[in-house]
């Protein structure tokens, strides 16, 4: 966690352990999607979400716990700064045999 | 087919019931993720970036109807509807829980398959050529090889816990269809001048990122030598690869950093105080496995067949076809049929639920039930009628698998990538499907001829890239994605590794990237039985460099007509 910390501002995100799926950390519980995710702003709320990181993965109800940088929107829209935070976000980028996987509405 | 004994049946029932409780002790909180992962991992599961994802091995990429059925069910009821078939003749599920995990095991181990050392630093599942018992060419089938390696290294106590995984391949003809020189071991079946069957065996083949070609350490070791000389491989490679760095332990990399001569030294002072008798397979065994690889039943027909030919001759489609996707059979009147999984604009080697009942169903018709996974992601018919062609031709259409591109252009292999993969560092199936769209047309692919694209999204390279004919692998540069190209690389006989062509570009300029260097190819083959590689072979890399840039850009990226 401490060693991957990003630049701010950024959000909480894992995998869920039961289903594997992204879920993001709203500062109480995780969430499916990132527009319920709490944003560390400033070094105070930076802090906390990555002591929130450190002890869920303690707890262990969640995978691979990790702070993803955000840009914000003038509106606050959350939007992942690097591309593989967006893929996690929208799921795969292609069209598959079964139906599509949208994160957030399993 | 191989049909599991009570040890077999033994030690998978067993598993998937320990797996069961290790899910559970995971779930209700007794075991660690840290705890948890390497028995996951022994399992086939990995946590990938979106879900977990099972790998299921498939022996030497062999299943009959009832084994696809069911992995058809394992799709439908515990996936999105699809399964994956991937380099290694096995088949990934991208979207399974994890408490349904267990239930998936207890229906594979119903049709003795299993996810078992489809991970880990162990001897991963064995290939094979996927034209195994079929092949006019073959000196002897490689199947009840691979099945007696399968054996002796499944839990294997001494290689459990390898410095890294490892891949072996086996291929029974001199064409080799099983990319021998790019495994950790490779073994070709041949004879010696006496007519004895042996084995030519490689080690230190591979990909990764620090691909080499195998080195040949017993140009012939005679058949029943092969499982003591086998271990003596791998125990030299056990006590002395590294297993400080990662990215250094690979058999690859001790036999390069050792030197051919000395790690063949080492291995043959090994064997040689090896208690040999000990080792060696009991020869009973071993014609014991044979015997389930004896030829089906076959017909006794004519070499051609005049309904096939009639036929042929009616439909342009399926002319195309069958001028593409059949390969020569050992038995008068028979063909091994490629169902390519590759359709236009589509991932390379998904295949839905519905699909696998309906090649399941034609197998069971007309392919003496059975049928063959291949490494480059496709399915083989391999036992069909010629006069049964058109029969299954029609089906494969109502099943949208009837594309025409068995070894052409868009017959592409593709990695997860990062639509799927957590290591991955860039996408590699809409790069493919760009591809497959742009030179979708089949007789434009028929006039290009053989040539293999394989694409990889990480450095990691399972998607083959060192050794497509057109190679591309996926990077980061600059927090966007980038793609290399390389030319020049063989999987087969006379393996080489492709070559950088220049520096990385846009996903978005890789088709007409592709479309340049294919140009260049045609103006340049000697005639049109030159194949790409061929060509690229004897003129080198330089007269396709320019195809890199589109024209009227220059090398910043800048549009060189663009106003100031």
């Amino acid at each position: 966690m401490d060693a991957k910390r990003p630049a701010l501002p950024f959000v909480l995100t894992a995998n869920d352990l039961l289903s594997g799926y992204t879920v993001y950390h709203d500062g109480a519980r995780w969430v499916p999607k990132l527009a319920d995710a709490l944003v560390a702003s400033d070094p105070e709320a930076a802090k906390k979400l990555n002591d929130i990181g450190l002890a869920e993965l303690a707890r262990g109800a969640i995978v691979d716990p990790y702070l993803a940088g955000v840009s914000i929107a003038a509106d606050g829209a959350l939007t992942p700064r690097h591309f593989r935070d967006a893929y996690r976000l929208s799921g795969p980028t292609i069209a598959f045999a079964g139906p599509a996987f949208v994160p957030g509405e399993q | 087919m191989y049909r599991y004994d009570e040890f077999d049946e033994t030690i998978v029932r067993q598993r998937a019931a320990q797996f069961r409780g290790q899910v559970e002790r995971r779930i209700d909180g007794s075991l660690t993720e840290e705890e948890f992962t390497p028995l996951r991992l022994m399992n086939g599961l990995y946590l990938q970036l979106h879900a977990y994802m099972l790998r299921v091995a498939v022996p030497y990429g062999t299943l009959d109807s009832k084994q696809l059925r069911q992995l058809g069910l394992i799709a439908e009821k515990y996936d999105r509807g699809y399964g994956h078939f991937t380099t290694r003749q096995n088949i990934q599920y991208n979207w399974p829980v994890l408490k349904d995990v267990p239930d998936i095991l207890d229906l594979l181990a119903d049709v003795e398959m299993h996810a078992i050392q489809t991970s880990g630093n162990c001897i991963r599942n064995v290939t094979a050529d996927h034209f195994a018992g079929v092949a006019a060419d073959e000196v002897e089938d490689p199947r009840p090889t691979a099945e007696l390696v399968r054996q002796w290294s499944t839990l294997h106590p001494e290689f459990a816990f390898l410095p890294r995984k490892f891949k072996i391949a086996v291929t029974g003809a001199p064409d080799d269809r099983a990319a021998i020189a790019v495994h950790d071991i490779g073994l070709q079946i041949l004879r010696n001048d006496a007519g004895d069957i042996g084995y030519r065996v490689l080690v230190g083949g591979g990909m990764g990122r620090t691909p080499f070609i195998g080195k040949t350490v017993r140009q012939f070791l005679p058949k029943a030598e092969l499982l003591g000389y086998l271990e003596s491989i791998l125990r030299v490679y056990n006590l002395e690869g590294r297993r400080d760095n990662k990215y250094k332990a690979r058999v690859k990399i001790l036999v390069h950093e050792t030197g051919t001569e000395e790690f063949i030294a080492k291995v043959e002072a090994e064997y040689a105080r090896s208690p040999k008798p000990s080792v060696q397979a009991d020869p009973a065994e071993v014609e014991r496995i044979a015997a389930y690889f004896a030829p089906p039943e076959y017909d006794t027909l004519p070499a051609a067949s005049e309904a096939f030919e009639q036929a042929r001759a009616a439909d342009p489609a399926f002319e195309l076809f069958a001028a593409t996707n059949l390969f020569p059979h050992k038995i008068p009147g028979y063909t091994a049929l490629t169902v390519s999984m590759k359709p236009v604009g589509a991932p390379p080697g998904d295949a839905s639920a519905k699909q696998m009942y309906r090649l399941a169903d034609i197998a069971e018709r007309w392919s003496l039930d059975e049928l063959r996974i291949t490494h480059v992601q496709n399915v083989v018919l391999p036992h069909v009628r010629l006069d049964d062609v058109h029969a299954v031709w029609s089906a494969l259409v109502e099943a949208g698998l009837e594309t025409p591109n068995a070894g052409l252009i868009t017959d592409i292999i593709a990695c997860p990538g990062m639509d799927y993969c957590k290591l991955a560092t860039a996408r590699s199936i809409p790069i493919a499907e760009a591809i497959s769209t742009r030179f979708a047309d089949p007789v434009r692919q028929r006039d290009i001829g053989p040539l293999g694209i394989k694409i990889s999204g990480c450095i990691n390279a399972c998607g083959h890239h060192h050794v497509g004919a057109i190679g591309i692998l996926g990077l980061e540069k600059g927090g966007v994605e980038n793609y290399q190209i390389t030319l020049g690389g063989e999987p087969g006989t006379d393996a080489s590794l492709g070559e950088r062509l220049g520096a990385g570009i846009d996903g978005d300029a890789i088709p007409g990237a592709i479309e340049r260097i294919v140009d260049t190819y045609l103006d340049l083959r000697s005639d049109a039985d030159e194949p790409f590689i061929a060509t690229v072979r004897r003129v080198g890399l330089e007269p396709f460099k320019p195809a890199l840039v589109a024209p009227g850009v220059n090398v910043s990226g800048e549009s060189a007509n663009a106003p100031a």
